[in-house]
């Protein structure tokens, strides 16, 4: 009778299992209805708020003199970072000089290959092997994140699905007009 | 030791059930990252006969009289998914694995075969060891793969059993700055 309970037990879980998996079919399936997924900017808890990096990789130096400037930390393996990816690469020459990306990635040539797939290797972009710069500088491990810097020290970070979202929250560049 | 062969042996099998249940469901991720490594057998098809694999290797280590022949479905599983890591790692292909049914996540590469490598040594132990079986394992079993859910599962799972919130922050932290000059 035991081993019977036991298995029953089993099963169950398994159908939990089957009907967790089955939610993500189904979710995958359904688009995520304008302006309820993608309009809105979750706080990044881990970022390192106040810090300053020690060291700024040479191709972000450019961007972090500014004032104010903003990295997008996307990862070469997330379809959500390929959006973002998507979306900067419309909006390139419009005057976004305080806009930098990093790109994590395990091997540069992947980090290579999906830049040059979403067309932002035509902008200065920092590969960051393994998300090591951005989790031990930043406090970031999660993609895509934005992380406003002021005065070259950390202000805020957000997790985001949709640029122009980013750069409304930043209360800066008017996207819809730069897209 | 023998709580400890019957723990291996429990996550082990969570691992396979867990794989396999989820790629039933959700044959595309794997056979997407399938695709993308040139494999001429890259259809949903392969993919769902690769899962009942997996499960009947998890389930079949439950029992003393199938656990010789679970352990050597083990092995053989875990050969593939270490060849397959093996392969993308060298290729760097970019689709994700969906080795646990989901669309997104690491593609193919050297965790993959660290996992396999460690099916491959789990199914051997077991072979050579004589793990518990029976109710305990089948419960052990029941336990791990209810743990094992959550993180796979975890935009699902995570939201219902997580501590709520009193108050959830629907802006940012630190109010955004006057400006982001060009």
């Amino acid at each position: 009778v035991i081993l019977f309970l036991s298995v029953v037990v089993l099963v169950l879980v398994g159908a939990v299992v089957m009907i967790l998996a089955m939610l993500g079919e189904l979710s995958s399936r359904v688009p995520a209805p304008e302006g309820a997924q993608n309009n809105r900017v979750e706080p990044v808890e881990t970022a390192r708020a106040g810090h300053g990096p020690d060291s700024w990789p040479t191709e972000l130096a450019g961007v972090a003199d500014h004032e104010y400037c903003l990295l997008l930390v996307l990862s070469a393996s997330c379809s959500s970072c390929a959006t973002v990816a998507d979306q900067f690469s419309t909006m390139l020459g419009h005057g976004q000089a305080n806009v930098g990306i990093v790109v994590v990635c395990p091997v540069r040539e992947r980090g290579e290959h999906f830049a040059a797939a979403h067309g932002i290797d035509r902008t200065t972009v920092f590969y960051d092997k393994g998300g090591a710069w951005s989790r031990t500088e930043l406090g970031i491990d999660t993609s895509p994140t934005a992380v406003l810097f002021h005065n070259g020290r950390v202000r805020s970070a957000m997790y985001f699905w949709d640029l122009p979202t980013v750069f409304r929250a930043v209360g800066s560049l008017n996207a819809e007009e730069a897209v | 030791v023998e709580a400890i062969l019957l723990v291996g042996a429990a996550c082990v099998a969570a691992v396979l059930l867990q794989a396999g249940l989820s790629k039933l469901v959700r044959p595309d991720g794997l056979r997407r990252a399938l695709a993308e490594l040139g494999l001429p057998l890259a259809t949903t098809g392969t993919v769902r006969a690769f899962a009942v694999v997996e499960c009947v290797a998890g389930a079949a280590l439950l029992t003393a009289a199938t656990r010789p022949a679970g352990a050597v479905l083990v092995v053989v599983t875990g050969t593939a998914i270490t060849g397959l890591g093996l392969v993308g790692a060298v290729r760097h292909v970019v689709e994700p694995c969906g080795c646990f049914g989901g669309a997104h996540g690491r593609p193919l590469g050297l965790s993959n075969a660290a996992l396999g490598a460690a099916l491959v040594t789990g199914g051997a132990a077991v072979f050579v060891a004589t793990p518990p079986t029976g109710t305990a394992a089948v419960l052990a079993t029941a336990l791990a793969l209810l743990l094992l859910c959550v993180p796979v599962h975890r935009g699902w799972a995570w939201p219902l059993i997580r501590p709520a919130r009193s108050a959830r922050p629907d802006r940012l932290p630190v109010a955004p700055p006057e400006g982001l000059p060009s």
